[in-house]
């Protein structure tokens, strides 16, 4: 069975979010999550947002982290801002669509390295108890989006 | 992607060689009789290896979704969809595809990019 589509394109150009009370709820924690994670001290569960661009030379690899990296954290903390911003939105124009796209993208990196996971393994069975359960759903929950959302956008 | 950002990574990559021209332009007050020989100084490695293009390598990762990495490559590329399924595919089955190549400050620029999208991208020379 296929979920219905969370988000759909409209002829003008802008795109439908169809989501309720709760998932924008969640969303909306979600952004505040990474906006506070991004704001904080370094954290290893980020390590994904931040990788590095010279494989093998450290000396170019510490100089482009000097000039780009906190570039790169901006641009991360200003997606994530207009995500919480327009969790409640049902219309996005594309430069939102566009946010929310990397945005969401980041989440799902800093939760799934907090998951640990590591290969490409489909479904995986959480037990009711677990604690990272929240997690798991947040995770499931924004790849659904992501992939409505690429697929609302794409040509 | 702002032009601010290129330049200060070119500001960068004049600091680098800058100690090389130091050491170079040092000789010039030493008592010395120039000749074509002398003057023929040793080209900075740096120098040599930034003729030889680049290329930007996506990595293999578990949590990038396949479609959204190759949306990524179609809207940065603007690569077809074939294309970009193909290298999406590479990255995931082989774990890497060069997705771009160029000097080095369309590579970092590149790099940057994919970067901004999550995508685990590094680059190197072409080899």
């Amino acid at each position: 069975m296929r979920f219905r589509r969370t988000i759909r394109p409209r002829p003008d150009g802008t795109l439908e979010v169809r989501l309720g009370d709760a998932e924008r709820a969640l969303l909306l924690e979600v952004a505040a999550g990474l906006v506070a994670d991004l704001d904080g001290a370094e954290d290893p569960s980020l390590r994904r947002l931040f990788p590095p661009a010279y494989a093998d030379d450290a000396v170019r690899d510490a100089g482009f982290q000097m000039m780009m990296g906190d570039e790169l954290r901006q641009r991360y903390l200003a997606a994530a801002r207009t995500l919480a911003d327009t969790a409640r939105t049902e219309n996005l124009d594309p430069s939102e669509a566009e946010l929310w796209l990397r945005s969401i993208n980041a989440a799902r990196l800093v939760l799934g390295t907090r998951l640990d996971i590591t290969d490409d393994a489909g479904p995986v069975r959480v037990a009711r108890d677990d604690p990272r359960l929240g997690a798991w759903i947040a995770y499931e929950f924004l790849s659904r989006v992501l992939d409505d959302l690429v697929t609302a956008m794409s040509l | 992607m702002g032009t601010p950002a290129t330049e200060s990574l070119r500001v960068f990559g004049d600091a680098v060689a800058r100690p090389l021209t130091a050491s170079v332009s040092s000789t010039a007050t030493m008592p010395v009789e120039l000749s074509p020989v002398e003057t023929r100084l040793p080209v900075p490695d740096d120098v040599v290896q930034d003729d030889v293009p680049w290329v930007v390598i996506v990595w293999n990762d578990p949590i990038n979704l396949m479609s959204y990495v190759t949306f990524v490559f179609q809207k940065l590329f603007g690569y077809s969809r074939p294309k970009a399924e193909k290298l999406m595919m590479d990255v995931h089955v082989l774990g890497r595809a060069v997705v771009s190549s160029g000097d080095r400050e369309k590579a970092e620029r590149d790099v940057f990019r994919l970067h901004e999208h999550g995508l685990w991208a590094t680059m190197q020379h072409d080899t």
